[in-house]
């Protein structure tokens, strides 16, 4: 039963991961995409930073700052009275940071692509720039956010160097699929191996095939007729 | 009314603009580049600016205070298609109407109405992406005035369709312009569209305005001056006519022009008593004595009141001005009944024209362009 309760677990860190993400990076995105501030190319660049960096070299860095010696491990433990490092919470931070640019990068596109010119029409139609915002740029982004959303949930559901640095491997706490994968062929269980790989593989294919064809059928409804 | 007195820089341009605006339609014309659009924005709000903008009363932006666009009430339909793509053409109609409601502001303009005005009743249910360039460019402008505006601000909202489509667009506007009593802003390059629509005209230049007046007036300034560079459109004469009488057998439209008469086809009766007639400087020759038999149907007289040298591509060219108004014996008296002619400095040469000198102008053809005032 180790894999049902890694399935679930993986699930969870990914959905949570997600739906945080969604909250937080669209501003962040907004303000890369329409932003002429100096400060602009340094954001960016530490937004893709987890891009490029290995995971264990995050995950250190993570370990350190959730020790209860730190600010952030420190009132965490004041708060709960739980530590974050090998802790599900642990894994949610190390995800929010590891998967940022996942959700940031296509919604910034997304962004950039419509340009400030739905909200300059909504708001010449009286409506508020958080109006404006929810009723023209919101739908209007919705394949960037589909694939943000997609491409988020996947990357997490992947997750291996950091979770095997800040979580460990405690079975219902931090023991995620890919970790529960590298276990099992560490123990020679093949078999587990093989079907915990094989669902992942599966996984990625439907939801990467689910995704161009949303895009391929959204990016139609949106292309003039004498253009297709 | 909309007055306004504010100073922008943006990029190159100097923007410095101070005018008021009336109800009814004000053309803003000027060659590319010279901040028609930024002008726009800046009385939107969307470009920031320095000075003051007050529309019928309400402070806009002055020092210390600033309004943003969704609380100026500014119609605005942009150079480019702002439809909203997901949602129909009544969603994109209702956007404004229902807030405007919402807020209680009304210039009794009601969502049928402007459905049935624009013609709009066959498309409600259609996604932007369906409609052609005409429809597009019809539900832009009627969603602009849902809102209930209190100022309407037009950029080219002509502009890439073809004169077909434009033929079928610009009524609409015409009729809107002259029953909603909203200034209105209309920025065009098109000299026809401007004739046809508008009141008012300013003309800008580099940022800052060089002319305002009644269209009437400021294109004849500009087209009778339009020099080598053309960079106010084609050279000719704006005239006031009056309708005597349409002569349906031949599609023949008799006009009064200064006390005299010219004839201009026209396949229907005109709709209203006062026409303008664009004369393109190309299209007038010139004669000393009284014409005899020919094709030409137009002959008018007048004095020469100015010759001017045309230089650049126009080399070997002079514009003649001619007075119609025989009385003022070649004295310039305003520019009520002037025409100008483009002859080559040869043929003006050999028949010795001088200021003046009374002359037979010859018209080759005329357009009929409907003003709305």
């Amino acid at each position: 039963m180790t894999e049902i309760s890694a399935i679930w677990l993986t699930l969870k860190l990914a959905a949570i991961t997600t739906a945080v993400l969604l909250v937080l990076a669209t501003p962040l995105a907004w303000w890369l995409a329409h932003s002429s501030s100096r400060v602009r190319p340094l954001i960016e660049a530490l937004t893709a930073m987890p891009l490029v960096m290995p995971p264990t070299v995050l995950g250190f860095y993570l370990l350190i700052l959730f020790s209860p010696d730190n600010a952030l491990g420190g009132s965490w433990l004041a708060l709960t009275g739980t530590t974050l490092a090998f802790s599900f919470y642990g894994l949610v931070f190390a995800s929010l940071i590891y998967s940022l640019p996942f959700m940031v990068q296509p919604l910034t596109a997304a962004f950039t692509q419509l340009g400030r010119g739905p909200m300059e029409a909504a708001a010449s139609l009286g409506a508020s720039p958080m109006d404006a915002w929810l009723t023209t740029i919101l739908p209007m982004a919705r394949n960037g956010y589909l694939t943000a959303g997609v491409l988020t949930f996947a990357h997490t559901v992947g997750e291996f160097g950091i979770v095997l640095m800040v979580g460990g491997n405690l079975a219902g706490e931090t023991r995620v699929i890919s970790i529960a994968i590298y276990e099992s062929v560490e123990t020679l269980n093949y078999q587990e191996a093989y079907i915990l790989s094989g669902g992942l593989m599966a996984f990625s294919f439907v939801v990467l095939l689910g995704v161009y064809q949303f895009n391929r059928q959204f990016a139609m409804s949106l292309t003039p007729r004498g253009m297709r | 009314m909309l007055s306004l007195d504010i100073q922008a820089q943006t990029g190159d341009l100097t923007l410095n603009v101070a005018t008021s605006i009336g109800d009814g339609v004000t053309a803003l014309f000027g060659p590319s580049g010279c901040g028609k659009t930024t002008l726009l924005r800046a009385i939107a709000g969307l470009m920031p600016s320095e000075g003051t903008i007050r529309c019928n009363n309400v402070v806009w932006q002055s020092t210390g205070t600033f309004m943003p666009l969704h609380q100026r009430r500014v119609g605005y339909v942009f150079q480019d298609d702002r439809l909203f793509p997901h949602l129909t053409v009544a969603g994109n109609l209702q956007y404004g109407f229902r807030r405007a409601k919402a807020a209680g502001l009304s210039i009794g303009l009601e969502l049928q109405e402007v459905v049935a005005r624009f013609d709009l009743e066959p498309l409600l249910q259609r996604y932007p992406n369906t409609l052609s360039g005409g429809e597009s460019r019809r539900v832009n402008i009627a969603r602009s005035l849902c809102s209930q505006p209190q100022l309407l601000l037009l950029d080219e909202p002509l502009t890439g369709l073809d004169a077909q489509r434009k033929a079928d667009i610009i009524p609409y506007l015409a009729t809107v312009a002259k029953d909603l009593s909203i200034p209105t802003v209309y920025v065009s390059h098109i000299n026809d569209e401007i004739a046809q629509l508008c009141d008012n005209m300013l003309v800008m230049t580099a940022g800052t305005l060089i002319d305002e007046g009644p269209t009437g007036e400021v294109l004849g300034r500009l087209w009778r001056a339009s020099g080598p560079d053309q960079s106010y459109g084609d050279p000719g004469s704006l005239l006031e006519a009056s309708v005597m009488h349409f002569d349906e057998a031949n599609a023949m439209v008799h006009l009064n022009v200064a006390g005299q008469e010219l004839q201009v086809i026209s396949p229907t009766e005109p709709q209203t008593q006062d026409l303008r007639l664009f004369l393109a400087a190309a299209d007038v020759a010139l004669s000393l004595d009284q014409p005899g038999r020919m094709s030409i149907r137009n002959v008018l007289t007048g004095a020469i009141v100015g010759i001017r040298q045309l230089t650049g591509a126009k080399i070997g060219l002079v514009a003649i001005d001619i007075d119609l108004d025989a009385e003022n014996h070649g004295q310039d008296k305003g520019n009520d009944h002037k025409i100008v002619a483009h002859i080559s400095a040869a043929a003006c040469n050999d028949l010795g024209l001088a200021q003046g000198m009374p002359v037979y102008a010859l018209i080759k053809s005329a357009k009929l362009t409907t003003p709305f005032a």
